[in-house]
C-alpha cells in the first residue's frame, strides 16, 4: 500500500510539473464559446463557466498545492526538529523554556491566525508555506523531544560519551539518525496536512485568489453548480482526496518500515 | 476439584528420589514443535523425549536456541503462534495433552500442572492486589468461597516467606521486591497443589543469594507437596543443587540425559563436555572436586597442566537456528570429533555403559553421539 | 610480565598504580513533589577506595544495589563523582576540562553489558570501530581503515564485516565488536561492565578467553564488574566485594575465595551454585543456607547506620550500628606475606 502510494504521489507530482507542456490550453485562457463543456476528447476534464480548460487548471493547481505542501512541511519539520532535539538533549532550564514556548504556540488558534496573516502578506505560495509551516512545527517538536529523551539514555549513546564524543557529535551522529523514523513520518503527514489547510483557505476565498487556480478555489467556484456541472467539483476534489490519502498511506508505511529495521536483532 | 493432601516425601528404601510407582507422571515422547514465520520455518524442538516421575526433579539444560523453553511451553499448550506442535505425544497420567481443546486446558493449567517464569510480572497483574490474584485461582479451580480463599491465600504467602502476609496481601505487586515477587508467583502456582511444577529459569534474573533462597524454597515445597518439578535452566552448575536427573538440550534435541552425579562424573557427549569446559565452576577447587584435567576429561585445547587459572575451553561457533529438521547430528559443525557418519546420520539416544551402578535406579545414562565410546 | 600463571606477577603491585580511587562517593538525588525538589539522596557509592595496577585484573563483585556498576561508570566520568579522588597515571580526573578529559579517554575505555544496545544500530560495524579514531583524530582515513580491519581480525571477525550492520551479528559477535571498538585507541585501562552476563555460556568462555589474551598481549589493566563468582575467580588477580555502596573485602582472588573474612563474602560463596561431590552435597544441603540470612538486602535509598550489612549479618553487635568499619587488615593478617593479604571492613571478621 505504501509503495503504491509512493508511486501515485510520484506520478501526480510528475504530471503536475511536466503535464502543462502537453496541454494546449492556458490556465486562464477564457474561451466563451466553450463554456461548461463536459469531459470530451478536446477537454479531458471539461471546461468551467468561463470556458477555461479544467485539466490545465487542475495541473497548475497541483503545482501550487504540492509546492506549498512540501515547503510548509520542510519548514515545520525543520524548526520542530531543532527545537525538540535541543530541548531533549540539553534538558534543564533550556528544555523548560523551549517546551513552554511550544505550549504557547500550541494554544494559538491556527485558522484565525492564518486568516489574519494571509490578509497581511498576500497569498503567494511562499508566504502561505511560511505561515502554515510556522504554525505546525509544535507536534514535531514534542515528538522529537520525546525520542531524544529516550535515546539519550541508550547504551550506545553512553558508549559514544565514553569514547570522548562531544554533544554535537552525539546529537548529529547518534541521536538524530535514530529518531529519523518519527521525524520522517511526521514530515510526510505534514505535507498532507498543509495541502488540506491551503485548500480550505482557498475554498473560503482567503488564500490564493482567482484567476490563479488552486484546487481549493476551484472548489469554491464550483460550489453553486455541483449538480449541473459536476465535473467542476469532481476533478479538483478527487485530486485533493487522492494526494492526501496517498500521503497518509505513505506515512503509515514509512512508520512500519523505518522503526523495526532500526531495532532489528 | 480434587484436593490433594500433602504426601510424605517420596523415596524408596534405597534413598532414591523416585516415587513409588514405575509409571511416569509426565511423559513427553518425540515432541516436534516448529514456528512457521514469514521469514522461514524454525524447527525449535526436534524429537525431544523425557519423562518425569512423581516427586522427582528433572532439569532441562541448554543455551538459547536449544528448545528448552519451547518444550516446556509445549507441555502446557502455551506455544505462541506462529508456533505449533507438529507431532509427538505429551502424556499426563496417561492422558494425551496434545489433542486437548481449549476448554479442557483450564482444568490442567494451574491445577494439575503449574508454571513459574523468569519474570514474575508475566503472571502477576500489576493493577490487582497479590492477594486477590491468588484468591481468584483458589476460587476458580478449587471452588473455595471467598473467606476460605482469603485465609488460604494468607497462609500461602506466609509459607513462601512474605513477611507480614496478613497486612500485605492487599498490596499491588510493584510494592514488593524482585525476589518477593518471585515468591508470590510461586505461591500462586502452588495454590492448587499441582502434581507437576515447571520452573522456566525462575532465578536467572535474581541475585545469587536470593537465587539460593528461591531454590531452597521450591525444594522444600516439593518435599511437602510431593510434586514433580521440571527445571529449565541454562546454568549447568546450578543443576547440581536442583535436580535428580538432567537432560542436556542442543538445537531442539536431547543430546544427553543422566542422573546428575553420573553426568558430572562421566559426561559422554562432546557438547556436555564443552559446556563443562567453559564453566569455571567446574574447574575450581572449592568443594574438593578434582579439576577436569586431573580426571582426564577434557576437550581439545587444554593448555598447560597444573595451572589453576588457564583458558576455559570454549566451544567455537554459535548454536544453529534450524530451518530444516536435522537429519544429521546438529552439533557436528562445532564438534571436535566429527566424522562423516555424524554429518550423514542423526544419532539417537542410546545407553552409555553405566559406570556407576548405584545411580542406576535413578535412570539410565543415555547420550546421542556416534562416538561416545571413543571419546577420551 | 608473568610468572607462568598468566597473571601479572605480584611485583607489579609495587609499581605505582595506574588507577587510584580514594573515598569515592556518588549520590543521586531523589526528587518529589510538583516542583521536583530534591527530598533526599541515594548514595550509590558511599566511600570506595582501591587501586588498579598496570596489567592486572581487579574485579568488583556484588549483587544488585551494590554500586559496582556506578563505580565503574563514575571512574570513567560517565557520571560526575559527588566527592572523592580519582587519579589516572598520577593525574587527577576530577575537575578536568573537556579537552583534557578527552585526551585521557584515549587511555581509559569501557566495554558494556548489553551487546544489543551498546552499538548504534544505524552505523556499520566499520563506522562503529572507527569512531574513536575519528573523535581523537588518529591517523589518516586510509590508516584508520587499516586499523579497523586489524582490530576486527584480532577479535575474531573478518575485515569484510566492517560493511555490515550490528543486527546481522549474534550477541557474542557484537560483544567482540564492542571490544574492538574499545581497543581502537590502544588504551591502558578498560572497565568491563558485566561484559558476559548477557551471553550464552559457551560464548562467555570465548569472550573471556579473548579478554585474557588481549591482556597478556597488551598489558591491559581491567576493572571487571560482575556477579558470577566462578567466572570472577577464574579471571581476576584481585577481587573487591561490594555491598550497598561500600567495599567490604578486597584481596587476591584466591585468598578471598578460599578464606573469606567478611560474613557477606562467605554468604555469597555459599549461595553460589557449585559442583560438588554427591557426598559433600548432602552435607551441604542442610547447612547451605546457614550463612545466607532470610530476606533481602535493604533499599539503597535507606541504608542502615554504621555497617550497612549489619541487618543481614549473623554476627552483628551493637558496635556495628554505631561505627562504620574501616577497610583494613584483619588481626593476624599482618603475619602473612604481602601478596596473600586481604583487607576487610568488619568489626568481627571471620577467622
Amino acid at each position: 500500500m505504501a509503495t503504491l502510494s509512493l508511486g501515485v504521489l510520484a506520478a501526480v507530482t510528475l504530471v503536475c510539473l511536466v503535464g502543462p507542456w502537453f496541454v494546449p490550453y492556458e490556465a486562464d485562457a477564457v474561451q466563451l464559446d466553450a463554456i461548461r463543456q463536459p469531459p470530451s476528447p478536446a477537454h479531458l476534464m471539461g471546461t468551467d463557466d468561463l470556458g477555461r480548460d479544467i485539466l490545465i487548471r487542475v495541473l497548475h493547481g497541483g503545482r501550487f498545492s504540492i509546492l506549498i505542501g512540501v515547503l510548509a512541511a520542510v519548514l515545520g519539520t525543520g524548526v520542530g526538529t531543532l527545537f525538540g532535539a535541543v530541548a531533549g538533549y540539553a534538558g534543564g532550564h533550556i528544555e523548560n523554556v523551549l517546551m513552554r514556548i511550544t505550549d504557547v504556540a500550541y494554544a494559538i488558534p491556527t485558522l484565525p491566525l492564518l486568516i489574519v496573516l494571509a490578509s497581511y502578506t498576500g497569498a503567494d505560495p511562499v508566504s502561505m508555506a511560511l505561515i502554515i509551516g510556522g504554525l505546525s512545527w509544535m507536534t514535531t517538536a514534542r515528538v522529537v523531544r520525546g525520542e531524544v529523551l529516550s535515546l539519550k539514555e541508550m547504551a550506545f549513546v553512553e558508549a559514544a560519551r565514553s569514547l570522548g564524543a562531544g554533544p554535537w557529535r552525539i546529537l548529529t551522529r547518534h541521536v538524530l539518525p535514530n529518531a529519523l523514523g518519527p521525524i520522517v513520518v511526521g514530515a510526510t503527514l505534514a505535507v498532507g496536512n498543509a495541502i488540506v489547510i491551503e485548500s480550505s483557505m482557498s475554498f473560503l476565498g482567503l488564500g490564493v485568489q482567482p484567476p490563479t487556480p488552486t484546487w481549493g478555489n476551484m472548489l469554491m467556484d464550483a460550489q453553486s453548480s455541483m449538480t449541473t456541472t459536476p465535473w467542476l467539483t469532481i476533478f479538483p476534489g478527487v485530486a485533493i482526496l487522492a494526494v492526501v490519502l496517498a500521503v497518509n498511506f505513505l506515512g503509515d508505511g514509512l512508520q512500519d518500515a523505518l522503526d523495526p529495521r532500526g531495532r532489528e536483532r | 476439584m480434587r484436593r490433594r493432601d500433602p504426601v510424605a516425601p517420596p523415596g524408596g528404601p534405597d534413598g532414591s528420589q523416585r516415587g513409588g510407582t514405575d509409571v511416569p507422571l509426565l511423559e513427553v515422547r518425540d515432541l516436534h514443535t516448529r514456528f512457521d514465520t514469514r521469514r522461514g520455518t524454525v524447527h525449535a524442538v526436534n524429537g525431544v523425549s523425557f519423562h518425569l516421575y512423581e516427586g522427582e526433579s528433572l532439569a532441562l539444560v541448554g543455551e538459547s536456541g536449544s528448545g528448552k523453553s519451547v518444550s516446556a511451553l509445549s507441555i502446557l499448550g502455551l506455544v505462541p503462534p506462529p508456533g505449533r506442535i507438529t507431532s509427538g505425544e505429551i502424556r499426563l497420567r496417561g492422558e494425551d495433552l496434545t489433542g486437548l481443546a481449549p476448554a479442557q486446558w483450564s482444568r490442567i493449567r494451574g491445577h494439575d500442572v503449574a508454571m513459574i517464569f523468569q519474570d514474575p510480572m508475566t503472571s502477576l497483574n500489576p493493577v490487582l492486589s497479590v492477594g486477590r490474584q491468588i484468591q481468584e485461582v483458589l476460587q476458580r479451580h478449587l471452588g473455595m468461597d471467598r473467606d476460605s480463599a482469603r485465609s488460604e491465600t494468607i497462609r500461602l504467602l506466609a509459607r513462601v516467606g512474605i513477611p507480614d502476609a496478613e497486612g500485605r496481601h492487599r498490596n499491588a505487586p510493584h510494592t514488593f521486591s524482585g525476589g518477593q515477587r518471585q515468591r508470590i508467583m510461586i505461591a500462586m502456582a502452588l495454590a492448587c497443589r499441582p502434581q507437576v511444577l515447571i520452573a522456566d529459569e525462575p532465578t536467572t534474573a535474581l541475585d545469587v543469594t536470593v537465587q539460593a533462597q528461591i531454590v531452597a524454597l521450591v525444594r522444600e515445597l516439593q518435599g511437602e507437596l510431593g510434586m514433580a518439578v521440571l527445571w529449565i535452566t541454562h546454568d549447568l552448575a546450578l543443576v547440581a543443587g536442583l535436580a535428580d536427573r538432567v537432560a542436556v538440550l542442543y538445537a531442539g534435541t536431547v543430546v544427553e540425559e543422566a542422573p546428575v552425579a553420573e553426568l558430572f562424573r562421566n559426561p559422554r557427549h562432546p557438547y556436555t563436555r564443552g559446556l563443562m569446559g567453559a564453566l569455571p565452576a567446574f574447574q575450581d577447587e572449592i568443594g574438593g572436586v578434582r579439576s577436569m584435567e586431573e580426571r582426564g576429561v577434557g576437550t581439545a585445547g587444554s593448555p598447560t597442566p597444573g595451572h589453576s587459572r588457564r583458558r576455559l575451553t570454549a566451544v567455537e561457533g554459535q548454536p544453529p537456528t534450524l530451518t530444516r529438521a536435522p537429519d544429521f547430528c546438529p552439533f557436528a559443525p562445532r564438534c571436535g570429533f566429527t566424522t562423516d557418519r555424524c554429518r550423514a546420520e542423526r544419532p539417537l539416544l542410546h545407553p552409555v555403559p553405566a559406570g556407576d551402578p548405584s545411580s542406576g535406579r535413578l535412570g539410565i545414562h543415555r547420550t546421542a553421539c556416534w562416538h561416545q565410546d571413543s571419546l577420551p | 610480565m608473568t610468572d607462568g600463571t598468566g597473571r601479572a606477577a605480584h611485583h607489579n603491585r609495587r609499581r605505582s598504580p595506574l588507577v587510584e580511587v580514594r573515598d569515592l562517593v556518588k549520590s543521586f538525588p531523589v526528587r518529589a513533589g510538583v516542583f521536583r525538589r530534591q527530598v533526599g539522596e541515594i548514595q550509590a557509592v558511599a566511600g570506595v577506595s582501591f587501586d588498579v595496577h598496570p596489567g592486572e585484573t581487579l574485579s568488583l563483585v556484588g549483587e544488585s544495589g551494590s554500586g559496582k556498576s556506578t563505580t565503574g561508570r563514575t571512574l570513567l566520568r560517565l557520571e560526575e563523582p559527588t566527592a572523592g579522588e580519582l587519579r589516572f597515571d598520577g593525574r587527577s580526573l576530577v575537575g578536568l576540562d573537556t579537552a583534557a578529559l578527552r585526551g585521557l579517554r584515549r587511555d581509559m575505555q569501557m566495554i558494556f553489558q548489553d551487546p544489543y544496545a551498546s552499538l548504534n544500530p544505524r552505523h556499520t560495524v566499520g563506522a562503529l570501530v572507527r569512531e574513536p579514531l575519528e573523535i581523537h583524530r588518529i591517523g589518516t582515513p586510509a590508516e584508520r581503515d587499516r586499523r579497523v580491519a586489524e582490530l576486527l581480525e584480532r577479535v575474531g571477525l573478518a575485515p569484510s564485516h566492517a560493511r555490515r550492520f550490528p543486527y546481522e551479528f549474534s550477541g557474542g559477535q557484537r560483544q567482540r565488536i564492542g571490544i574492538a571498538r574499545a581497543l581502537a585507541t590502544s588504551p591502558r585501562f578498560i572497565v568491563a561492565d558485566e561484559p558476559i552476563s548477557a551471553l550464552d555460556v559457551s560464548i562467555q568462555a570465548q569472550v573471556v578467553n579473548l579478554l585474557a589474551e588481549l591482556q597478556e598481549e597488551r598489558g591491559l589493566a581491567y576493572l571487571f564488574i560482575a556477579h558470577d563468582l566462578a567466572m570472577v575467580r577464574h579471571i581476576s588477580d584481585r577481587v573487591a566485594v561490594m555491598v550497598l555502596g561500600r567495599i567490604v573485602e578486597i584481596g587476591p582472588a584466591d585468598v578471598v575465595f578460599k578464606r573469606p573474612r567478611h560474613p557477606y563474602t562467605r554468604a555469597l560463596l555459599d549461595a553460589a551454585p557449585r559442583v560438588d561431590d554427591p557426598t559433600k552435597r548432602a552435607r551441604r544441603a542442610g547447612s547451605a543456607l546457614a550463612t545466607v540470612p532470610p530476606g533481602e538486602l535493604p533499599d539503597p535509598a535507606d541504608p542502615p547506620s554504621g555497617c550497612r550489612y549489619r541487618t543481614r549479618c549473623l554476627s552483628a553487635t551493637a558496635v556495628c550500628a554505631t561505627e562504620v568499619p574501616a577497610l583494613r587488615l584483619p588481626p593476624g593478617e599482618e603475619l602473612r606475606e604481602h601478596p596473600e593479604r586481604s583487607e576487610v571492613a568488619c568489626h568481627h571478621p571471620l577467622a
